[in-house]
C-alpha cells in the first residue's frame, strides 16, 4: 500500500510538472518545444488556411456575384424549383416495384406513387446502362452521344475497346539507356459526346452535385462537384481485375475479370505476389508491378495474418478487411497508390484469399476521378477510402466462384453504404441546385441473384435452399433510402427516382455468332471449326456479318471495316433486310419459345452525327433470353442456344420494350410515354433554362404544388405487374 | 542537477570544438526521432489520423463549396471543432515529452544561448537583493584574471548592484559576492568553445532551478536573489543572418520529424 501511494504521489507530481511545463506562460513563451510544435503548428496552419480561405471567399464573393451578373447568369430567376434531387437506381424494375408496393413492402415508394408519380420509363436501344445513362445525362439518343454498348469495335482490327473513355500513356518519354521515364500524365480521352445537362445548369450559375452517374469518366469541368462512376478503371487500367490466391495445387491463370494466383509454402508462411499496375518503365520488361504478400494461417482459429506493403492485416474466415492502402513502387520515385479489400474465403483445407481489384485511391488519385480534382480527396478524407472502380461490385468474382453468394452480397452492401454516405453529404451541401446520385447495387444484385427467385433457372443454386428474398430485401432497403431522402429533401424540393432499365430473367443464351456461322454469314479460316475470342479464326474475306457486344450486329461493310466485303447501298440494304427477316421469331428448340422479338435497324432508331459508329442492327431478345456469353466476346463456337449456367442470371440487354425503367416523383407528372431522354430537358426547364434544340427528350409537365394524398390503394398508380 | 549537467557535458563533449550549428542539428534530429517514437507509441494514432483527415476535408470543403456561404460557415465550425479535437489527441504525448524536452532545452540554452567571454572582453555583472539597504553591503571578490573596469554602481531604488568586469585568462573561475554576513559565488567562463555557461544564478524555487540548472541555487537565507553575468548572445549563423538557436532547433526538429515520419510510421 505505501508503495502504491508513493507511486501515485510520484505520478501526480510528474503530471503536475508536465502540465506546468506546458501551461506556465513563462515557460511556454521561452520554450516552445517541438512536441508542442507538432500540434500547435498543425492546428495553427489549419486555422490560418481556413481563415485565409474564409477571407478570400468573403472578399471575392461580391466580385464573383458581379461577374455572374455581368455574364447574364441570372440563376434561379425563372426557376420553378430550387432544388432537384435525383436518386438513380440502376436496373430497378417497375413490375417488381409494383408487386412489392402492392404487398405493402415498399411504403416510401408507394407514398410517391400515391401522392406523386409512378410510371414505367422508356429506356434506350439497347437497354444497357452506359447507353441509357448517357441518354439520361445528355437528353439525346445514342446517335448523338456515341455510346452504344460497354464496348465499341475498332474497324481496322475488329478488336473491342471501351466505348466511353480511352486512357493513353504519356506522350513523351525520357530515355536513359535501357530505361524510359514517362514525362507527364497519362492522357484520358472522353469518347462520350454531347453535353450533360448539369453543364447547362452550371453555365447559368446553378450548382450541381453529381455522384457516380455512369459514363462520367473522365470528369469534365463544370460548376459543381462530380465523382465519376461506371467506366472508371482500376489501377491496372482494366474495368476490374480481382486476384484470387489459393494454396491449392495447380492454381494459376487468368479468368475473365480476374487472375488466379498460387501461394507457395515456406515453413509456416505462404507467399504470393499481388499484381498491380503496368510497369511504367517498359524497357525493363513488360512485367507488372507487384507487391509480395505473406500469409500466416491459424487453422484452429480460422484466421490468417496477411503481411503486405509493411502492413499486417488480421482476417477471420468469411470476413472482409477494411480498405488497405498499397503503394506499388516503380523506381525513380514513381509510385502508384491504390486501395483494395481482402476477403478470407477459407483457411482449410486450402487457403483461399480473394483480393478486390486494386482501385484508384480517392485520396491520392492516380487518374482524375472527380471534378474538381480535389473532390475525391475531400470525400476520401471525410469518409475514409471508398470504392472508386466503375463496376465496383465484383460480379466476375462471383461468376467464377472466387466469391460466394453471401460474400458478394456483403461486398455490394459495403459499397452501397459508402455511396449513401457520399450522397447524403452531397445532399447537405447542395441546398440549391441539382443533386444526383446513381446506386448500382440494384443492377448488380439482380444480375447475380435472379436465379434465387426461379427454382427452375438453369443456374439456380444446387444442393442448397435458394435465398428467394435477396432481391425483395434489396428493394426494401432502397425504399428505406428513398424514405430518408424524402425526409431530408423538405417539402419544396423535387425528388425523382429513376432507373435506366428494368430486369428480366436470363435463362438461355442465343449464340449470335454461331448462328451467323451456321447460316453462312460468318466464315472461319480453312481448317477451323471454331474461333477463339475476338474473331481470332474468322475469315474476314468471306464474312458478311458479325456480332459483337450485347446486342450489336455489324455488317462487314466495304470501305468501313478493314476487310469489308459487303458493298454499301443495295447489297448492304438487302443483307440487313434478310437478317431482320430471319432473326425475329427464331424459336428455341428447348421449349419452342421465341428467342428474338425484334431486330432494330439503327438507321431507324438513331439520329445524329455519330450514328455511323453504331452497330447496323440491334437484336431485341425476348424475355428469358440474351446474347450468349460465347458470342458477346466475339468467339464462334458451341450451340446456337445454350443454357446460362452462370451466377449472372438476370439481365436487361433485350428488347427495350420488355425492360422499361421506373419513374417515381414526389410531384404529379402528367402525360404519357415518359422516356429517360426526357429527364435532362425537364430539369433544364424546371430551372427556367431553355431546352437546347438538339435534345431529343421532351420536358414533362410537372405540377410543382404538392398534391393532396389520395386514399386509394397503390395499385391504382402502378403499372400492371407481372406476378 | 549536477548529475544532469555532467550527463549533458558528456553528450556535448564531441561537439566542443565544432561549430554550434553542428551540435544543434544533431540534437534537433535526435529530438525529432524520440518525439516521433513517443507519438507513435503513446498517442492514439488512429484518432489523430482520422482527425487530421477531417481537418483536411473541411479545408477542402471551404474551397469546393466557396459559393455557398452556409456550407462555408458550417465548415469553419467543423474546422474549429476538429482543431480542438486534434489538440486533445495530442495532449498525452505532449504531457509525456514536456518534462524531458524542457530539461533538454534548458541544457541546450546553457550551451547555445550565449558564448563565453573572450579574453579582454568585458561584461556586466548584476547582483539583485531583497532589501534596498543590502545594496550598500555588497562587495566583490574577483579571481585571478578578472578585473573591474569601473567602480561598482549601487542602485538602491532598483535593489541592484552593477559591476563591469573584464577577463584576461581563459578558463572557468568564480566571483565571490559578499553581502556582509555571507558570500555567494558566480561562475565566469572565458574561452571560445561550446562551453556550458550559466548566465544567472538564482535563489528561486524548483521551477527556477529547472529552467536555470547551470549552477546551484543561492541559499534561501541570502539577501541576494540573483547574480547575472551578461554574456554575449550566440546567434546561429545562417549565411548572412544570425538567429536564436531555439528558432533553428524548432525548424530542424519539425523538418526532421516530417522526413522521418513515414519510416517510423508516426502521425502527428
Amino acid at each position: 500500500m505505501p508503495r502504491n501511494s508513493s507511486c501515485r504521489a510520484f505520478g501526480r507530481r510528474a503530471l503536475f510538472l508536465a502540465l506546468a511545463c506546458l501551461l506556465l506562460p513563462s515557460a511556454a513563451a521561452a520554450y516552445v518545444g517541438p512536441g508542442a510544435g507538432f500540434a500547435v503548428l498543425s492546428s495553427f496552419l489549419t486555422l490560418l488556411l481556413a481563415f485565409f480561405y474564409a477571407f478570400l471567399a468573403l472578399l471575392t464573393w461580391p466580385v464573383r456575384q458581379l461577374w455572374r451578373w455581368r455574364r447574364g447568369r441570372k440563376a434561379f430567376q425563372k426557376a420553378r424549383v430550387e432544388r432537384v434531387i435525383i436518386v438513380g437506381f440502376d436496373g430497378m424494375d417497375p413490375e417488381l416495384a409494383a408487386r412489392w408496393m402492392r404487398q405493402g413492402k415498399l411504403p416510401h415508394l408507394a407514398r410517391l406513387a400515391r401522392t406523386g408519380t409512378f410510371r414505367p420509363l422508356a429506356t434506350t436501344h439497347p437497354p444497357i446502362s452506359p447507353v441509357a445513362w448517357s441518354t439520361f445525362l445528355t437528353g439525346v439518343n445514342p446517335g448523338k452521344h456515341n455510346i452504344y454498348d460497354f464496348l465499341a469495335r475498332d474497324r481496322q482490327t475488329y478488336l473491342p475497346f471501351l466505348s466511353s473513355a480511352q486512357v493513353l500513356g504519356p506522350r513523351r518519354w525520357l530515355h536513359f539507356g535501357r530505361r524510359a521515364i514517362p514525362i507527364g500524365r497519362p492522357e484520358i480521352k472522353a469518347l462520350r459526346k454531347s453535353k450533360p445537362f448539369w453543364q447547362y445548369l452550371g453555365e447559368a450559375g446553378i450548382f450541381s452535385s453529381i455522384i457516380r452517374v455512369p459514363v462520367t469518366f473522365p470528369p469534365e469541368p463544370f460548376s459543381g462537384v462530380l465523382l465519376s462512376g461506371m467506366c472508371v478503371p482500376d489501377l491496372r487500367g482494366s474495368q476490374g481485375t480481382f486476384s484470387f490466391f489459393s494454396s491449392r495445387e495447380g492454381t494459376g491463370g487468368k479468368q475473365e475479370g480476374g487472375v488466379l494466383l498460387p501461394l507457395v509454402q515456406e515453413g509456416e508462411v505462404w507467399r504470393g505476389e499481388l499484381t498491380g499496375p503496368e510497369n511504367p518503365f517498359p524497357e525493363e520488361g513488360s512485367r507488372d508491378l507487384t507487391l509480395p504478400l505473406r500469409i500466416r494461417p491459424d487453422a484452429v482459429r480460422r484466421r490468417v495474418e496477411v503481411e503486405i506493403d509493411g502492413q499486417r492485416i488480421g482476417l477471420r474466415q468469411g470476413e472482409y478487411s477494411d480498405w488497405i492502402s498499397l503503394r506499388f513502387r516503380a523506381g525513380f520515385g514513381i509510385n502508384a497508390q491504390g486501395i483494395c479489400r481482402m476477403y478470407l474465403r477459407s483457411v482449410q483445407p486450402d487457403i483461399e484469399l480473394y483480393v478486390t481489384p486494386v482501385q484508384i485511391d480517392p485520396r491520392r488519385p492516380a487518374l482524375p476521378i472527380s471534378h474538381p480534382y480535389a473532390y475525391s480527396i475531400y470525400l476520401g478524407k471525410l469518409h475514409g477510402p471508398f470504392s472508386t472502380l466503375g463496376l465496383a461490385e465484383d460480379t466476375w468474382a462471383l461468376n467464377h466462384g472466387a466469391l460466394d453468394d453471401p460474400a458478394f452480397l456483403q461486398q455490394c452492401y459495403q459499397i452501397h453504404a459508402e455511396r449513401e454516405q457520399m450522397f447524403f453529404d452531397a445532399l447537405d451541401k447542395t441546398r440549391r441546385g441539382a443533386c444526383i446520385c446513381v446506386f448500382d447495387i440494384t443492377d448488380r444484385v439482380q444480375h447475380m441473384f435472379w436465379r434465387h427467385m426461379e427454382p427452375d433457372h438453369p443456374a439456380a443454386p444446387k444442393g442448397e435452399p435458394p435465398d428467394s428474398g435477396v432481391i425483395e430485401t434489396l428493394y426494401q432497403r432502397m425504399d428505406a433510402l428513398v424514405g430518408r431522402v424524402l425526409d431530408r429533401a423538405g417539402p419544396d424540393a423535387l425528388v425523382l427516382v429513376v432507373s435506366d432499365h428494368g430486369f428480366k430473367s436470363f435463362r438461355r443464351g442465343f449464340n449470335l455468332n454461331a448462328w451467323l456461322h451456321r447460316e453462312g454469314y460468318l466464315s472461319l479460316v480453312s481448317g477451323s471449326t471454331v474461333s477463339e475470342q475476338w474473331f481470332r479464326h474468322v475469315d474476314w474475306q468471306r464474312t458478311r456479318a458479325y456480332g459483337m457486344g450485347l446486342n450489336g450486329l455489324y455488317l462487314n461493310l466495304s470501305g468501313r471495316e478493314r476487310h469489308g466485303i459487303v458493298q454499301p447501298g443495295e447489297e448492304a440494304d438487302a443483307l440487313l433486310g434478310e437478317l431482320r427477316e430471319k432473326l425475329p421469331g427464331i424459336t428455341d428448340p428447348d421449349g419452342g419459345r421465341v428467342a428474338i422479338r425484334e431486330v432494330f435497324d439503327t438507321r431507324e432508331v438513331y439520329d445524329g452525327p455519330y450514328r455511323e459508329n453504331a452497330p447496323d442492327l440491334l437484336v431485341g431478345y425476348a424475355s428469358g433470353y440474351r446474347a450468349a456469353w460465347e458470342s458477346v466476346n466475339g468467339s464462334v463456337q458451341g450451340e446456337v442456344f445454350l443454357d446460362n449456367m452462370r451466377a449472372w442470371s438476370g439481365d436487361h440487354c433485350i428488347d427495350p420494350h420488355e425492360v422499361p425503367g421506373v419513374l417515381f416523383a414526389n410531384r404529379v407528372i402528367s402525360g404519357e410515354d415518359h422516356s429517360i431522354a426526357d429527364v435532362a430537358p425537364t430539369i433544364l426547364q424546371l430551372f427556367g433554362l431553355p431546352v437546347p434544340r438538339h435534345m431529343d427528350g421532351k420536358p414533362w409537365s410537372v405540377r410543382m404544388e404538392p398534391a393532396p394524398a389520395p386514399s386509394g390503394p397503390v395499385a391504382a398508380a402502378a403499372p400492371s405487374a407481372g406476378d | 542537477m549536477t548529475l544532469v549537467n555532467s550527463a549533458f557535458d558528456f553528450a556535448f563533449a564531441p561537439f566542443a570544438d565544432r561549430p554550434p550549428l553542428f551540435a544543434l542539428v544533431v540534437f534537433s534530429v535526435a529530438t525529432a526521432f524520440v518525439l516521433l517514437l513517443v507519438y507513435r507509441f503513446a498517442s492514439n494514432q488512429r484518432a489523430i489520423r482520422r482527425v487530421k483527415n477531417l481537418l483536411q476535408a473541411h479545408l477542402l470543403e471551404v474551397r469546393l463549396f466557396q459559393d455557398q456561404l452556409g456550407v462555408v460557415w458550417s465548415a469553419y465550425g467543423k474546422l474549429l471543432r476538429a482543431t480542438f479535437s486534434y489538440l486533445g489527441w495530442s495532449l498525452l504525448p505532449l504531457l509525456i515529452v514536456a518534462l524531458p524536452i524542457t530539461l533538454l532545452i534548458a541544457q541546450m540554452e546553457l550551451r547555445l544561448g550565449s558564448r563565453p567571454l573572450l579574453p579582454g572582453e568585458s561584461a556586466l555583472l548584476v547582483v539583485r537583493v531583497d532589501d534596498p539597504a543590502a545594496v550598500d553591503r555588497i562587495s566583490l571578490q574577483l579571481p585571478e584574471g578578472v578585473v573591474e573596469t569601473a567602480p561598482l554602481i549601487r542602485i538602491p531604488a532598483e535593489r541592484q548592484v552593477v559591476a563591469r568586469l573584464e577577463t584576461r585568462l581563459v578558463g572557468r573561475s568564480e566571483i565571490l559576492v559578499n553581502d556582509g554576513a555571507a558570500s555567494a559565488s558566480k561562475e565566469i567562463v572565458t574561452g571560445s568553445g561550446l562551453e556550458r555557461i550559466s548566465a544567472q544564478r538564482l535563489r528561486g524555487g524548483w521551477l527556477d532551478r529547472l529552467l536555470g540548472p547551470g549552477e546551484d541555487a543561492l541559499p534561501r537565507s541570502s539577501p541576494v536573489t540573483s547574480i547575472t553575468l551578461e554574456y554575449p548572445d550566440r546567434p546561429i549563423g545562417l549565411g548572412l543572418v544570425g538567429v536564436n538557436w531555439l528558432v533553428v532547433y524548432f525548424v530542424v526538429t519539425l523538418a526532421a520529424a516530417f522526413v522521418m515520419k513515414p519510416f517510423i510510421g508516426a502521425e502527428f
